[in-house]
């Protein structure tokens, strides 16, 4: 091996190299009117903040007015998710925040009221969650800003209903905003920024899952007959949702007992909890079927539609990406910040008031409500 | 190997110059290009001082050093190396990673940018308050008395 010798310096100021370290050297910058942190540019600024919790990044916000106009710029990467625990018992009008990272330390949000108190959250995008009040009328709200959407009435116009499979999206900046539901699996129903009532999408009953990603709603529903399950895809980009031409078909006979292997004694062991569609983000779409046995949750994963033609092969390996299923989405996975590549989070109850969710990073943050357990998907 | 090594001088915004082998400048994107454009047996830095550049020679002296003598990346010199980026920092007060961040960002060595910033979010993740990182850090709060209210009561819940 080449030994080497490193380099010489002709005239170099070698003693400026060891200078030590005096304890106000901190403050050295302070006067010092030609160089100031909060002039540091954004694309520097950026990499200092990529790197801090989430907490501290918050924290950071408040230092000047030229770091909080950074922040709002700021692309953060992938960091674990929080936990979200609403109020509960009326104790109080606030949200508990928790890192998984940071044991037993809570934050606390600021006072949402009582109204929020007494609403129920049915999903979570970013920051933003999509509330439901006592009078059962929908409203976005977000959870540290305070700003808030109020949807048109559902009672008034539709009557009493559950909201079923709910998804939506609003633009950070121009609070943009689509909401779709489920109405009693009869039809779609959506509203978008300036609607004063809900929208029918034709076509879409027995829906059984949505997502909403980069502008198109992917719609999971058994046909009438229920013998197929078909995927349909809806751009949002125009005036009116419009469909795509493919149209994805799976002849039930070949499942169910195909998903389910067969435990001891011949007799079968796992159990269809629930069938959902996911969207990964190369624009692939999965339906992934959830199962219960042998005290414990499995997975089947099927890919039904990419690169725009339909598909159905089994799908063994989520690659770099991991899923969050309850947002039906895949995110890239980077497994220093927390979110373990092949990997599936879900939580294990549906009506549970505990939303997990990251508020940091753009593409997590497009839409969560996640996981409480994760499950590695070998 | 079997050529002798080629140095090349820079010289600061001061003029102070320091001879390196070239592997040593192609830790430097930017320099690199310089190097290989313009094959001037001396390159004059206008943007960095002589204060900086030492540092910045002395970070990529040490980094091109393990690369050809550690081989494998998961050997104790990689261990080593760490130890001496941690050093490196340690020894440093905020003013000299201020320029040192600009002059990395310039002459394009991502890592000794990424360890730099690394820095400041350590420091910022030890102050408790955004006063104390605005103590730390030398920053005059540009904020009036409303809006800082505003921007706290958003970001309360952060605060302990």
């Amino acid at each position: 091996m080449k030994q080497n010798p490193i380099v010489k310096r002709l005239r170099g100021y070698i003693a400026m190299k060891t200078k030590k370290l005096n304890s106000n050297s901190h403050k050295r910058l302070r006067g010092d009117t030609c160089k100031s942190w909060s002039d540091l540019p954004f694309d520097l600024l950026n990499l200092v903040f990529e790197r801090l919790s989430f907490a501290d990044f918050q924290r950071a916000k408040s230092v000047c007015s030229s770091w909080r106009s950074s922040s709002r710029q700021c692309v953060r990467k992938n960091h674990i998710p929080w936990v979200l625990l609403f109020p509960q018992n009326n104790q109080s009008n606030s949200c508990m925040l928790f890192n998984p990272k940071e044991e037993d330390k809570f934050y606390k949000t600021q006072d949402l009221g009582l109204e929020f108190a007494n609403s129920s959250c049915i999903k979570t995008y970013g920051s933003w969650l999509l509330m439901q009040n006592l009078e059962l009328n929908l409203y976005i709200v977000n959870l540290f800003t305070h700003e808030r959407i109020n949807l048109p009435p559902v009672e008034s116009q539709l009557g009493m209903t559950k909201i079923q499979s709910p998804v939506f999206w609003i633009d950070k900046k121009t609070k943009d905003h689509v909401v779709s539901w489920t109405l009693r699996e009869k039809c779609v129903v959506y509203s978008k920024t300036g609607d004063n009532s809900w929208k029918q999408i034709p076509k879409t009953s027995g829906c059984r899952d949505m997502v909403y990603r980069d502008r198109k709603l992917y719609l999971l529903r058994r046909r009438k007959n229920y013998t197929e399950l078909e995927v349909k895809i809806f751009y949002f980009s125009g005036e009116i949702p419009k469909q795509t031409r493919v149209r994805i078909e799976e002849k039930r006979n070949v499942s169910p007992i195909r998903f389910k292997p067969v435990g001891i004694l011949g007799i079968n062991w796992w159990r269809t909890v629930s069938t959902n569609i996911v969207v990964t983000v190369t624009g692939d779409v999965l339906k992934v079927v959830k199962m219960w046995g042998f005290r414990r949750w499995s997975f089947r994963l099927y890919k039904v539609y990419s690169l725009g033609f339909k598909k159905y092969e089994q799908v063994y390996s989520l690659g770099d990406e991991a899923m969050l299923l309850d947002l039906g989405i895949t995110v890239l996975a980077n497994d220093n910040d927390g979110i373990l590549r092949n990997t599936i989070y879900f939580s294990d109850c549906n009506n549970e008031k505990l939303h997990e969710f990251d508020c940091s990073s753009v593409q997590l943050s497009s839409r969560r409500w996640l996981p409480r357990n994760s499950l590695r998907h070998d | 190997m079997e050529n002798e090594k080629k140095m090349i001088t820079l010289k600061s915004s001061d003029d102070v110059t320091f001879e390196v082998e070239e592997a040593v400048v192609l830790e430097s994107q930017f320099l690199s290009h310089l190097v290989q454009d313009c094959p001037a047996p001396e390159h004059k830095i206008k943007e960095v001082t002589g204060k900086i550049l030492s540092k910045v020679v002395e970070y990529c002296e040490k980094h091109v050093v393990v690369v050809v003598d550690g081989g494998d990346s998961s050997s104790s010199s990689g261990d080593d190396l760490k130890k001496w980026d941690d050093k490196f920092i340690k020894e440093m007060d905020l003013s000299t990673v201020y320029d040192l961040i600009a002059a990395a960002n310039y002459l394009n060595i991502q890592a000794l940018l990424d360890l730099m910033c690394q820095r400041v979010a350590d420091v910022i993740t030890a102050c408790k308050d955004h006063k104390e990182i605005r103590e730390t850090l030398g920053i005059v709060s540009d904020y009036t008395a409303e809006e800082e209210a505003e921007v706290l009561k958003e970001n309360e819940w952060a605060f302990d």
